[in-house]
């Protein structure tokens, strides 16, 4: 069973995903990290409504790995980001 | 009933977070972004939590495994978005103190 509707939402939150991915390639370093951690809330978001709109349970170990690998790595982008002032 | 619930949440947690994503472009200064950034974990994150919870699935599993992850997302966005504006913040003024100017214009 398929659940159109929240493919639907999947692929809106998804045009947001690329947007952000375009902002984030053309603005400067530290307006680029905001639009990259936009982008990785929004995915996890995506993730989720494929995973209900496909109705299959084994698919939501991957947003939660995503939540957590978005944040490891929006971290280890503000250390170097941090360390790169001087 | 519940299946237009479950589509009327949908359709918020979509608004918001289009909302944020256009006022991340919209903004020009970095910090004013972090505030849309950051709010796209409260009320869309909420409204599709809901949402899902309301769908369900036909194991109780991967109900649990959504909210897992939008909790976490919930949890730690805040602190990414902290870190993020005090790195901002250390790169633009060389310091997280006040500057003179804003020392001043406090009440």
């Amino acid at each position: 069973m398929i659940l159109a509707e929240w493919l639907v939402a999947a692929t809106v939150l998804l045009v947001g995903v690329l947007v952000c991915g375009l902002a984030a390639w053309r603005r400067a370093p530290f307006e680029a990290l905001v639009a990259l951690e936009l982008a990785g809330t929004l995915v996890t978001m995506v993730l989720v409504c494929l995973t209900v709109g496909f109705q299959r349970s084994v698919y939501g170990d991957v947003p939660v790995i995503a939540a957590v690998l978005n944040w490891v790595g929006s971290m280890v982008y503000v250390r170097f980001l941090d360390r790169s002032r001087a | 009933m519940k299946h237009d619930a479950a589509l009327a949440l949908l359709a918020l947690c979509c608004l918001c977070q289009t909302v944020c994503v256009v006022g991340v472009l919209w903004m020009r200064d970095g910090f004013d972004q972090l505030h849309f950034s950051s709010a796209s974990s409260t009320v869309g994150l909420f409204a599709l939590a809901v949402a899902v919870v309301l769908t369900g699935f036909s194991s109780v599993s991967g109900t649990i495994d959504c909210l897992v992850a939008l909790g976490l997302s919930f949890v730690l966005n805040p602190v990414m978005t902290s870190a993020t504006a005090r790195a901002g913040r250390r790169m633009r003024y060389g310091s997280l103190d006040p500057t003179k100017r804003e020392f001043e214009q406090q009440p």
